[in-house]
């Protein structure tokens, strides 16, 4: 069983210290049976793909509540782009996102953005469907 | 006073009027505390014959009915908005327009980088300059920040933890510039990087450390600024961070505690220190809770100062607060409804006693409020403070029945936060172990459970939604960091880097490092460095050669 779960890297860029959302859905991720690996706060854009791929996760899930997620996803995918694995995980983002936003995100191959609002139930059915091992 | 055959008389009377009704069958109501809120109270619920002791006047202890003797009767109490964004130019412009406005003193907010400790200059700091709050690099723009403005007359609310000394050294240097000497210089500060260490995570030294810088401020400021209070406990950063009512108060009062011994550690007394305490707690709209929160919180720091600490100065025991509408009671569905929201919490703080009130912004769950939402905010006080006449008696909801049980009541679930507290080797050990943060995040997982299946009501999120409600964020005006002026910010700050004698410079880090070392205060030594205007990055990285580094525990 254990080897079939997708598994999730929950992930926190830069300086931004709130993580009540990211905390949120990483226990209800997991209360859905996802393997859920959250990195702690104040992680860079070289911590988080690192550690993505020595936890061998299949979803990225980076949660931004400070405005600084166009600068940031900006460094995350690049540092995914320099080591050839942009194909290799299923890259979402939660927060506050301003709508406009929402199209540079996924220009950037970001695959969803998620509002602050979106249920958990919701999310996990996006990653089930788009990353779906199980 | 009611004798004792009148209770019996009540309590029989009580009895039958149950039965009649068929009150006993009802199922129970709670509060967030699990508290049994019963149908009606009576005077059998409160024993008055102890007014004296438990309840008493205003100014006197305990303190429960409030710190002064006439609070807000003839003044209003301090209302402000939290301004912060872009730079201090943008920042600077706003606050003339509060000022102007009738805002009575100015709060402000730092951005990320300011918090940590990194110039606006620093490549880690680039994605967040200006973002969530205003960018304070050096001396310069802290006198930016007061063009025209009454630098010193007005009071100045920080919201900044763990660097609080290096921004009140800034505050005394642009003062003093302008002709104002420190003894003039009103306001408070944070400076509480306990609170961070729980949630936010914006504490920079490791935390032994953050405790002993804190304390510096609190030392030079209770014998160098009589008009500034140094510490404001910030019961608001738990609450941010999931925590109940009980938790807010008791965490912050444990916290407290750890700073005062580390104070008395030094030798200081008891009432030289404790006056210079103020908290920061969040109000929700659970206003009868919120108030009884309010008041048991400034009994119990009344008993603690006293009983515990041996005070004899009853500035020492009267708890002074700051409370703003509680940002996870903001909601993202129809958000022009926590105008609503934010206005019933105020007006349980002004019900509770509350000494100054930041007001939110309803569209801040979405970005920096603009101009328009920081308007309806500081109207909302206004209204509060001169329409309503709520302010003409001290306390009073005091001697409501239900009131004075439910203020007994909190009081009892403080007092057992903090004695848990204790149990864990007090507020430092509690923090690093990551006990704190796992007891608030098991109440708030407990809260999103009862939002997702409805049984706690949230308007317009999980009951009444409109059909076919669009997202908010298509018709708000979202503010958008202003890229020119925070790009000429950093420009501006280079050139003075470059523009200061890099003698005089290093000449203010070495003997800041060496007073580090030496365990001096190192107030003297921040204000050099300021008037020097060395950076808050230049002085944090130095700093963190002694101090070490905080590293947050990452729980889920």
């Amino acid at each position: 069983m254990t080897g079939n779960r997708i598994r999730v890297l929950m992930a926190k860029p830069g300086l931004d210290g709130h993580e009540l959302g990211a905390i949120v859905v990483a226990r209800g991720l997991s209360e859905a049976g996802l393997e859920v690996i959250y990195t702690g706060l104040h992680q860079t854009p070289d911590q988080i793909v690192s550690a993505a791929i020595q936890e061998d996760v299949n979803v990225i899930g980076v949660s931004i509540y400070s405005g600084a997620h166009v600068g940031a996803m900006q460094k995350i995918m690049g540092q995914l782009r320099e080591r050839g694995m942009e194909q290799s995980f299923l890259v979402i983002v939660g927060g506050p996102i301003p709508l406009e936003d929402v199209p540079r995100l996924k220009d950037m191959g970001v695959a969803e953005v998620f509002s602050s609002r979106t249920p958990v139930k919701e999310i996990v059915d996006f990653i089930r469907e788009r990353a779906g091992r199980q | 006073m009611v004798e004792g055959n009148d209770l019996k008389k009540i309590t029989q009377e009580q009895e039958r009027w149950e039965k009649e009704y068929g009150l006993k069958d009802s199922s129970p109501i709670k509060t967030d505390l699990d508290i049994e809120i019963k149908a009606i109270y009576t005077p059998v619920d409160v024993n008055l014959s102890d007014y004296l002791k438990d309840i008493g006047f205003p100014g006197e202890y305990p303190f429960t009915r409030g710190p002064y003797p006439e609070m807000s009767r003839h003044k209003p109490w301090r209302y402000s908005v939290f301004t912060g964004f872009d730079t201090p130019e943008d920042t600077n412009r706003r606050w003339k327009f509060l000022y102007k406005a009738g805002q009575p003193s100015f709060s402000i907010v730092y951005d990320l980088p300011s918090h940590m400790g990194l110039d606006s200059d620093d490549p880690q700091a680039e994605d967040d300059v200006g973002r969530v709050g205003i960018p304070i690099c050096t001396t310069k723009d802290i006198e930016i920040l007061f063009e025209d403005l009454p630098i010193g007359k007005v009071p100045f609310y920080s919201n900044m933890e763990t660097l609080a000394p290096l921004i009140v050294a800034m505050y005394i240097a642009a003062a003093e510039k302008r002709g104002v000497s420190q003894k003039e210089l009103s306001g408070s500060i944070s400076n509480d990087p306990l609170s961070t260490a729980v949630s936010k995570s914006t504490t920079v030294f490791s935390l032994r450390h953050s405790v002993r810088l804190a304390t510096d401020l609190i030392e030079y400021a209770a014998k160098q600024l009589p008009k500034f209070y140094p510490i404001n406990i910030k019961g608001v950063n738990m609450s941010e961070g999931g925590a109940n009512m009980a938790q807010e108060v008791g965490f912050s009062f444990s916290n407290a505690l750890c700073f005062l011994n580390e104070a008395l550690e030094r030798g200081l007394k008891v009432d030289e220190i404790a006056p210079k305490f103020t908290f920061f707690f969040s109000t929700t709209p659970h206003i009868f809770e919120e108030v009884a929160k309010y008041r048991a919180a400034r009994r119990l720091w009344a008993k603690l100062l006293r009983d515990r600490y041996g005070a004899k100065n009853p500035a020492s025991m009267a708890l002074k607060f700051t409370a703003l509408a509680c940002p996870l009671w903001l909601q993202f569905e129809e958000p022009e409804l926590n105008l609503v929201r934010a206005a019933l919490a105020g007006l349980a703080q002004a019900l509770g006693g509350a000494q100054a009130t930041p007001h939110p912004g309803f569209d801040e769950v979405f970005a920096i409020p603009d101009q328009k939402s920081q308007s309806l905010a500081l109207g909302t006080q206004q209204i509060l403070a001169e329409e309503t006449n709520i302010t003409k008696t001290v306390d009073p909801l005091g001697g409501s029945f239900y009131i004075e049980w439910l203020t007994n009541q909190m009081e009892h679930k403080i007092v057992n936060v903090l004695q848990e507290v204790e149990n864990q080797g007090g507020a430092a050990a509690a923090i690093e172990s990551g006990y704190m943060k796992r007891q608030i995040l098991e109440y708030y997982h407990q809260v999103e459970r009862e939002i997702a299946n409805g049984q706690r009501v949230i308007v317009r999120r999980n009951k009444y939604q409109i059909e076919g409600e669009r997202d908010p964020r298509e018709r708000l005006t979202m503010h958008k960091p202003n890229m020119e002026a925070i790009n000429k910010h950093i420009e501006r700050l280079k050139s003075l880097k470059a523009s200061r004698s890099h003698e005089q410079v290093k000449g203010c880090l070495t003997r800041l490092k060496d007073a580090a070392r030496e365990k001096k205060n190192l107030m003297p030594y921040l204000i050099d460095a300021a008037k020097t205007y060395v950076s808050i990055g230049e002085m944090t990285r130095t700093l963190k050669e002694v101090f070490g580094e905080f590293v947050p525990p990452a729980l889920i």
